[in-house]
């Protein structure tokens, strides 16, 4: 079929001079060829990539800490420390593709330039006996990293700055790595605020979220709910300690008899998100948009969100409005102006195509009837009352309305449709003829109403289908809403009693 | 506003207001050769005030926003050709009074002017919704109002109205007749991963049937990672599905993503439309998107698409047709799209291509965008390179190689106020010259 419709595109072409014909479509299929040949190749090479081995990350691992000597806990190779952010940061891009990790616009980027390993000290000591201000902490933005007295308590720095032997390990390169203090005159290296020159500050950004430890602890929900597997861990970074919503939600799931022991919380957006006095979630946040990447549901905003939004948009059920006001749906769905994005540039000479398809749905901002209309007429893609645009060209191929017959004269109303003919058109996409035509156009030949002396007596072609009174459409249609019928027919036509056509 | 006179703490009370003026200033090429000045100015004013009466978790507001439209560059002639256009018009888009989380979470109402949209359709209408939320993972809701219609009284703009009449003073008898909607609808609630919503709306004027859908949307997470979606509409006055739509979305790894989506649709009309009458066959369209993701910060993306539609194949008495049963069209599209710093804050570029071939024409487009933050949140400066060769297979002589570009900067203040200017040229044989010029001013405060 489309070999002939291609054909008949040539010949029209070849009619009205253009020599264009055609072109793209071999072109295309070695294209096609081509790009397939790249997206397996591409594929293969990524397979293989994202299926190697995550370099191992805990204790006794290759790239773990092997004894606590700075020295000795490099990984071979690697010469990168996994117990500083550079080696986290190195383990972190060592994989490929995207890791479901937290948030960074939650989190913002933190700068921890210290050596530490949870894995070397959560069996020794509670999580408390470090963070001992957890259990009174309210906020989120609370910093309750513990304070340098209480690593002082094992790691005896004094005596090590004297050059004394110690167990664990207490030079003040131990936790900042590089870090050479130069101790003012005087100091008796008790009080570690007496050097020139203090190691590099730790930063830990306002995470933008709203979180209370103490209530969570008061509730009896462990430390390890949240922050996962830290024995095995190092240093203690965003990505591999702060929880992922799936973690929030395991609990914060709205109904007490789900999977999760603590199952129940609240599972309102504005339980953890921030929000605007309107209730809805902030997500202008100062690391940029929050927007959903699609881990927990069909709604990433990514490339093709403009166009596949609509399933989950249609449930109705307010996800959207957990950050959208109805001026975001209407812009677009009622707009008279689109954002330039949704559209590629020139989107009015060249639409046509797309509109032809349906692809994208036009119907979902623009109404053919109340939208594609006016525009048509006040651009002249329309005849008004009837008269042919001024430079006489016509907006339809030859062949539109015609019927021939075996030897290719014209007939009325019987024969053979060409390719061009409207009625196939119509069929696949009778929006496309609603964007110029109004109801009158067909009227005008389909109508048979006892006035319509052309189409009574000259077309008689009617616009049901065949099994029309058979399938019990003609019935069904009446019943609901006559008044279309009268369109075309008289009250008191045969036709109206759905028993013949 | 009564809400908001009766509210026994009004200092609890917050007020937003936002003003938002959009102009637009381009030129059309009518068939005749004719250039058409479009010089548009729409100004949106939205009015709103939270937390007017609450007690607990319940919250009363009322939301509004009216928009002024004025065309600066329709002559009297344009406007006597196209007998819906004006110089200007004022509408309300919404205006309603919401009361969330009532009766202890149990009821949702909203009272006004207000959009609706899920599978069945998009609804602008003056009228109510309530929800009724039971403990059962199960939600009621019920809505009734009559469609806002452009040629009915009030100050109305909606271009959601139910296609199919277009009503001309004089001659339509039924489009400044009020149509009125009803309908209902289940909803989950509170379930993890599973979202389905069943809905059934009528739309009636004068005892008979504008239209009358039922149908279904859902999500299903099946395992993590691999999602379902679907949406289904029962046109019951044509008695025929109006759209099925399915995607399947899989995860496969930190690196791979394939979306899969397929849709059916056959376009209803308002019951008064004899285009409901034809024939008319589905289109059918398959879709099918490939992303890699080699970093956080990158994203390339590859995909298919194909295009089925049908012809009558009847051959009865009076017409008969010798064309094939099935036209298709088909289409691919690649992409590579990176952001710069975090979360893309300080600029991304991206790179489209896509071909459209087969039935309707032939299109092939390339298109190159980016936005470059010159001081992050605060200064951003935007560019986009679009080529466009497409050669449309019904219309003679409509094939043309287009290049056009856009230059623009967006300048934000304190997350309150945002001043944008976007400009557009084309070249092409058809329009050998094209300008466009958008400006934008933005802005929303919380008082």
């Amino acid at each position: 079929m489309h070999e002939r419709d291609e054909q008949g595109r040539k010949g029209r072409q070849g009619a009205s001079g253009h020599g264009e014909s055609g072109r793209g479509s071999a072109s295309f299929g070695a294209l096609l060829v081509l790009a397939s040949a790249a997206l397996v190749a591409v594929l293969a090479v990524t397979a293989v990539r994202a299926g190697d081995p995550a370099p191992p990350m805990g204790p006794g691992s290759p790239m773990g800490p092997t004894g606590s000597d700075v020295h000795t806990t490099l990984a071979p190779g690697s010469g990168v420390d996994p117990m500083t952010q550079q080696g986290q940061d190195h383990l972190a891009k060592a994989g490929f593709g995207r890791k479901h990790t937290p948030s960074e616009l939650i989190f913002p980027d933190q700068t921890i330039p210290l050596r530490f390993s949870h894995a070397k000290h959560v069996d020794l000591v509670k999580c408390t006996e470090c963070h001992t201000e957890i259990g009174s902490s309210l906020r989120a933005k609370d910093r309750n990293l513990p304070k340098e007295a209480v690593c002082l308590d094992c790691h005896d720095q004094a005596a090590a700055a004297r050059g004394e032997p110690t167990d664990p390990p207490a030079s003040c390169e131990t936790c900042h790595p590089g870090f050479q203090p130069k101790w003012l005159p005087g100091a008796d290296f008790t009080d570690t605020s007496k050097v020139e020159v203090h190691p590099p500050a730790i930063v830990l950004p306002e995470a933008h979220i709203k979180f209370n430890h103490k209530t969570h602890l008061d509730k009896g929900v462990g430390c390890d709910r949240c922050h996962k597997s830290m024995g095995e861990l190092d240093l203690a970074t965003r990505d591999n300690s702060l929880p992922i919503m799936a973690t929030c939600i395991d609990c914060h799931d709205g109904h007490k008899d789900g999977k999760s022991p603590n199952s129940g919380a609240p599972d309102a957006c504005k339980t953890c998100h921030l929000t605007n006095p309107d209730g809805r979630i902030d997500t202008d946040l100062p690391g940029g948009k929050l927007v959903p990447e699609g881990w927990y549901f069909m709604d990433a905003h990514d490339d093709n969100w403009l166009q596949s939004h609509r399933a989950v948009a249609s449930l109705g059920e307010g996800g959207c409005a957990a950050c959208h006001t109805q001026k975001e749906c209407i812009d677009c769905h009622n707009g008279v102006q689109k954002p330039l994005k949704v559209h590629p540039n020139n989107w009015i000479l060249s639409h046509t195509i797309p509109a032809r398809r349906n692809d994208p749905d036009c119907s979902s901002c623009h109404r053919s009837q109340s939208f594609c209309v006016d525009c048509h007429t006040a651009t002249k893609v329309v005849d008004v009352d009837g008269s042919r645009p001024p430079t006489g060209k016509t907006f339809h191929p030859a062949g539109w309305v015609e019927f021939r017959d075996e030897t290719g004269r014209e007939v009325p109303a019987q024969g053979i449709r060409g390719e061009n003919h409207h009625s196939f058109q119509a069929q696949r996409n009778i929006r496309a003829c609603a964007s110029c035509h109004t109801e009158t156009s067909c009227i005008a030949c389909h109508g048979a109403a006892g006035d319509n002396v052309i189409a009574r007596t000259f077309y008689r072609i009617t616009p049901h289908p065949n099994s029309w009174t058979r399938s019990g459409d003609c019935v069904r249609m009446r019943n609901k809403n006559e008044r279309v019928c009268y369109k075309c027919h008289t009250p008191d036509a045969q036709a109206m009693r759905c028993d013949s056509l | 506003m009564i809400a908001c006179a009766t509210a026994p703490e009004a200092a609890a009370i917050e007020f937003r207001i936002e003003a938002q003026t959009r102009g637009d200033a381009y030129q059309l090429v009518t068939s005749g050769n004719e250039v058409l000045n479009r010089n548009r100015l729409h100004q949106y004013l939205g009015l709103s005030l939270y937390d007017i009466e609450g007690s607990g978790e319940s919250r009363w507001s009322f939301t509004s926003m009216f928009r002024f439209d004025v065309d600066f560059g329709l002559s009297d002639a344009e406007i006597e050709r196209v007998p819906t256009a004006g110089r200007s018009q004022m509408s309300i888009q919404y205006a309603s009074l919401e009361g969330h989380d009532l009766l202890g979470g149990l009821l949702e109402v909203r009272l006004g002017r207000q959009l609706l949209a899920d599978g069945l359709d998009y609804l602008m209408f003056d009228g109510a919704v309530v929800t009724v939320n039971s403990p059962w993972y199960l939600g009621l809701e019920v809505m009734a109002g009559a469609e806002v219609k452009n040629e009915m009284w009030g100050i109305n703009d909606s271009q959601l109205e139910v296609d199919g009449t277009r009503y001309i003073k004089g001659i339509e008898e039924n489009g400044d007749k009020a149509t009125l909607a009803f309908g209902a609808a289940l909803v989950t609630r509170n379930l993890d991963y599973s979202r389905y919503r069943l809905a059934y709306r009528r739309y009636f004027s004068d005892g008979a049937v504008d239209q009358e859908k039922i149908g279904g949307t859902f999500h299903q997470r099946i395992v993590e990672g691999v999602d379902l979606s679907g949406v289904m509409t029962w046109d019951m006055f044509n008695a025929r599905f109006e759209r099925l739509q399915y995607g399947l979305r899989v995860r496969a790894g930190d690196a791979h993503e394939v979306e899969a989506e397929y849709v059916r649709t056959s376009p209803s009309f308002d019951g008064d439309s004899i285009f409901n009458i034809f024939s008319s066959l589905p289109m059918n369209d398959l879709n099918l998107r490939w992303r890699l993701y080699p970093g956080k910060n990158d994203r390339l993306y590859a995909g298919g698409k194909l295009g089925l539609a049908g012809n009558e194949a009847y051959q009865g008495d009076v017409l008969y047709g010798n064309v094939d049963t099935m036209v298709i069209g088909w289409g691919a599209m690649a992409g590579w799209a990176h952001g710069f710093g975090a979360r893309g804050i300080d600029g991304r570029i991206s790179v489209d291509f896509s071909f459209d071939g087969g039935y309707a024409g032939d299109r092939l487009l390339g298109d190159v965008s980016g936005v470059w933050a010159v001081v992050p949140r605060e200064w951003e400066l935007e560019a986009r390179l679009t080529a466009l060769a497409f050669d449309d297979a019904v219309q003679e002589n409509l094939h043309a190689f287009s290049f056009g570009y856009q230059v623009g900067g967006r300048y934000l203040i304190d997350k309150r106020a945002a001043f944008a200017l976007v400009a557009e040229h084309n070249m092409n044989r058809l329009q050998t010259q094209q300008f466009r010029v958008f400006a934008l001013i933005d802005v929303d405060l919380w008082l």
